[in-house]
């Protein structure tokens, strides 16, 4: 009986270890594939412009870091929402692990971010959505600091020249279409007012006859873009008039924006930090992709104010020429 | 309580080991013995290899950091060299008073446009001499203050290289802020024959430097390269723009600060091996990071193969060890069934097979089975004989011819009108028998024996109407010593018989009891015929006896009683018998001297020797 027993341990014990050694062989001999790499999809408007350079920078970045593929949907200008959403449709049943989204249109974004976040992790960048009842964590975002930005650009334009204070401010800006750009805006103009100063005029128009207009109607002190081409089209609206020494400060991006600044056509120009934007970008979805149960996170990324003095520095020539651009 | 329920489940463990079968004992013994060498061995291998592979991947990065700052080094000495043409070959033959060096610069330019920016030579003043590619100067800079200017214009006669930054000297609309590495150095600037002083400045495109470097990073080991300067400043890392925007750390300070050779550190926990190498000219340091976690990722596939020929031996040395153990422990366990099979009475033979020693065990075990086997039937033998002798002894006391001539005796007396004397006779004979009873004693005093024979002799006496003399000479010391009962009557039957019955009144039978030492003698001596030496000797002859017995019957008593003394007390002991013819018998007993109490009497009867108590004898 006892031997019958122990012949029963001393079988289970073989079959244990035979197992133990297939599983070992089959482990030694058979080299793991490679999991499948992560593929992510930009798709932004005109995404072949040059503003998207930091961004692409720090993508590239995190792509090399984090073996990811990344495919850019090179458009120029979306003709319309529906277009947009055509080419991020084609891209989720493409089976793409990720989306790094800007919306051309805030207002219908809402309702197909409730439906792709579920697909597959997004991440917005520059602004957010109206998104209604969108779970908490199923996209994420890497926005500017927007009231950050229209804070310190009021305050910039507000400062003292000559020992004069600027009063009025005359503003230009794209039509505010997402809510980053809104956002900006009414703080700057908060900020300006609490500074003591008051808005001249603000179009939405940057053509120089337009700024010629208003500028006759209301002589401005300081003259502030919001974007990169209204802060373009003030510097040249005052170099074909042949006027120097205006007072001009803006957000901006363009090498030809930096030129203006260089050479002192611009006096002080916020620059987000776009390359760790796009950085953060694909992290937040890559970590998301291998842990799909953690909620995705919300970066805020952070900005510099450069200008004919500092812009060669070598803490802003990082973030303004980023090495790998 | 709970000590000692601890205590109880060691001492069932103990028990359970030694409880282990002899197969289980060796193979569980050689396994733990293999398993422990296996791991041992095992283990000091692994140990060894892991060390081998630190130091072979160790001194393959430092090879390679080696080779990488070869190459650095030859791609800055040939950038030197091209600073070197330009101002030997083309400036100093140059007199700039009529002449200028656009066109030389601008070809040695396009031979090396991949890798230089620019090149642009000034005067001490700050004033552009001469350039290349073709640009215009941006008016906004300061070229005196510009730090490769200044540091050339200090250390004439060094060449002085930048950390990389951004070039900003010429509008250049296809790469407007290109990222650069400048070399300067302090030239002599001849016009009408006088030297001025000049500087030289050569921009070097960074991304070469940067694709150098980069290369050396594209593997998939977690082994990476970084280019610091002697300050710690970053000049290329494979993350430069985490470590920029505060997402990752790097001890660069720390390690720019290190000699060359192979040193150890700790970032954000992780221990890493850190291999410095300096890149001449430049006082730039080429860090190789080795991160522990590789020195072990590089080991994985070690540890599979270690742990499979771990288990391999493991399965191999328990299918030996079963093997072997079954073939050394079989013959045991067939010895030990074939022992129990005869416990069981089911055989009778011991198995005899296996190695020699356990061949060896069970014909030694067989052997003493088979003497035990002897020694018990000896002993029922003995049993037997002591019954069979015993019963002769009974049967002999009721003799039929005793009884009939006594009874015969007894009725004669009464007839005569002799009641006193036939009385007297019936007395003595129911004495005689009751002592020859004893209530089944075999083992009685001496001097209820001597009463016996007495009893017997007042018997004898009437019947042969006195026609001898009985004298009993008995040291009143030896009555309360054991004897076994009825032997001193077989030999007064026969000293009447074959002595003193056919003597006419002369006859004489003498019964003296004495104790010698621890011995007790009792003798009975008659004044009969006697023998030859011959027949006295063969009187305790078994062989002549029984054979006498079946043709004559006489004599068989004495070799009775012999026997019987001796299988009670031992072969020293028994009857011993002198005669002489016409002279008489003298047969005596001779016994030890046992104090006849109830436990000694008791330890006789069941020949139970070792209990017998010699003191205490009144």
């Amino acid at each position: 009986m006892k031997r019958k027993q122990n012949g029963k341990i001393f079988g289970i014990v073989v079959s244990i270890l035979t197992a133990m050694c297939v599983y070992l062989y089959y482990e030694t001999i058979h080299d793991k594939p490679a999991p499948p790499r992560i593929r992510i999809s930009v798709i932004v408007n005109d995404s072949i412009d040059n503003k998207w350079g930091r961004l692409q920078a720090g993508i590239e970045q995190a792509a090399k870091e984090f073996d990811v593929n990344i495919s850019y949907i090179t458009m120029h200008q979306f003709e319309s929402f529906e277009q947009q959403q055509k080419t991020i449709e084609d891209e989720i049943n493409n089976g793409v692990d990720g989306l790094i989204v800007q919306f051309v249109d805030n207002d219908q974004a809402g309702p197909l971010m409730n439906r792709i976040a579920n697909q597959t992790s997004v991440c917005l960048i520059e602004t957010d959505v109206n998104h209604g009842p969108l779970l908490e964590g199923n996209y994420g975002t890497v926005l500017r600091d927007t009231k950050g930005i229209g804070k310190t650009l009021a305050q910039h334009a507000m400062q003292e020249v000559d020992g004069k204070k600027p009063k009025k401010i005359g503003l230009v800006h794209e039509p505010l279409l997402d809510l980053a750009k809104e956002e900006i805006r009414n703080t700057f103009v908060e900020e300006v007012e609490a500074l003591g100063g008051e808005i001249g005029w603000e179009l939405e128009d940057s053509s120089s006859t337009t700024i010629d207009i208003h500028e006759k109607s209301v002589p401005c002190d300081v003259y502030v873009g919001l974007d990169d081409k209204s802060l373009q089209d003030i510097v040249i609206y005052f170099a074909m008039k042949g006027l120097v020494g205006e007072q001009i400060y803006g957000i901006g991006h363009s090498d030809r924006n930096l030129k203006f600044m260089e050479y002192g056509f611009i006096n002080d120009m916020v620059i987000n930090n776009d390359a760790k934007g796009g950085y953060l970008a694909v992290r937040e979805i890559v970590d998301h992709v291998k842990n799909p149960k953690k909620p995705m996170g919300h970066d805020v990324i952070d900005y510099i104010v450069v200008n004919q003095e500092n812009m060669f520095e070598l803490r802003n020539d990082v973030i303004l020429f980023p090495k790998g651009q | 309580m709970d000590k000692r329920a601890m205590e109880n489940r060691k001492e069932q463990r103990k028990k359970k080991i030694k409880n282990l079968s002899v197969q289980s004992t060796i193979l569980f013994s050689y396994t733990l013995v293999s398993l422990v060498s296996t791991l041992f061995l095992g283990i000091t291998l692994y140990q060894q290899y892991a060390r081998e592979t630190r130091s072979q991947m160790i001194a393959n990065t430092e090879l390679l950091a080696k080779q990488t700052v070869s190459s650095v080094e030859d791609y800055l000495r040939s950038m030197r060299g091209i600073s070197d043409a330009m101002y030997y070959d083309i400036i100093k033959n140059t007199d700039f008073s009529k002449d200028n060096v656009d066109d030389e610069l601008n070809l040695l330019y396009e031979a090396h446009r991949n890798d230089i920016i620019s090149f642009a030579l000034y005067g001490a003043d700050g004033t552009l001499v001469g350039a290349a590619p073709t640009s215009i100067e941006k008016f906004t800079l300061d070229i005196k203050q510009q730090p490769w200017f200044y540091e050339a214009q200090q250390h004439v006669e060094n060449i002085h290289f930048s950390l990389p930054h951004v070039q900003n000297l010429f509008d250049d609309s296809h790469v407007p802020y290109p990222w650069v590495i400048s070399i300067s150095r302090s030239v002599e600037l001849n016009a009408h024959g006088k030297p001025k002083q000049g500087i030289l400045l050569l921009d070097m495109n960074y991304h070469s430097i940067q694709e150098m470097l980069s290369e050396v990073n594209e593997t998939n080991s977690q082994q990476y390269v970084y280019l610091v300067g002697s300050n710690g400043e970053l000049i290329y890392h494979p993350n430069q723009l985490e470590i920029n925007n505060g997402l990752r750390m790097e001890n660069t300070l720390q390690n720019a600060n290190l000699e060359d050779g192979i040193h150890e550190d700790v970032l954000n926990g992780s221990d890493r091996v850190v291999c410095v190498n300096t890149v001449s000219y430049t006082g730039w340091k080429l860090v190789s990071i080795i991160p522990a976690s590789s020195f072990k990722g590089g080991l994985a596939n070690s540890r599979y193969v270690l742990m499979l020929m771990i288990t391999v031996t493991m399965l191999t040395v328990l299918l030996i060890n079963r093997y072997v153990a079954g073939v050394i422990s079989r013959p045991i366990i067939d010895l030990d069934d074939s022992i129990k099979d005869i416990e069981e009475g089911n055989k009778k033979e011991i198995l005899i097979e296996g190695s020699k020693e356990v061949q060896h065990l069970a014909i030694t075990l067989d052997s003493y089975i088979k003497q035990n086997e002897l020694l018990m039937d000896e002993v029922v033998m003995e049993q037997e004989e002591k019954r069979k002798s015993e019963m002769d002894a009974l049967q002999s006391q009721i003799n039929p011819h005793f009884l009939y001539n006594t009874l015969d005796s007894i009725v004669w007396m009464i007839e005569e009108g002799g009641y006193d004397e036939a009385v007297f006779m019936i007395t003595e004979l129911a004495s005689l028998f009751r002592i020859s009873l004893s209530k089944g004693k075999t083992i009685i005093s001496i001097k209820r024996e001597i009463q016996h024979a007495k009893n017997y002799m007042n018997i004898q006496k009437a019947r042969y109407k006195d026609t001898f003399e009985t004298i009993f000479e008995i040291d009143d010391d030896i009555n309360n010593y054991c004897t076994v009962k009825l032997v001193i009557q077989p030999i007064l039957e026969n000293a009447i018989y074959y002595g003193v019955s056919k003597e006419d009144g002369d006859g004489k039978i003498i019964i003296r009891g004495v104790k010698e030492g621890n011995d007790i003698y009792i003798s009975v001596i008659d004044n009969g015929f006697g023998m030859d030496e011959e027949t006295c000797e063969n009187l305790l002859d078994e062989d002549v006896m029984n054979h006498h017995k079946k043709s004559h019957g006489s004599g068989v008593g004495l070799l009775n009683v012999h026997k019987r003394i001796q299988l009670r007390f031992g072969e020293q002991y028994g009857l011993k018998i002198s005669s002489e013819l016409d002279e008489g018998t003298n047969v005596t007993i001779h016994i030890p001297a046992i104090p006849y109490t109830q436990a000694n009497q008791l330890a006789l009867e069941n020949m139970d020797f070792d209990s017998i108590e010699v003191e205490g004898v009144e």
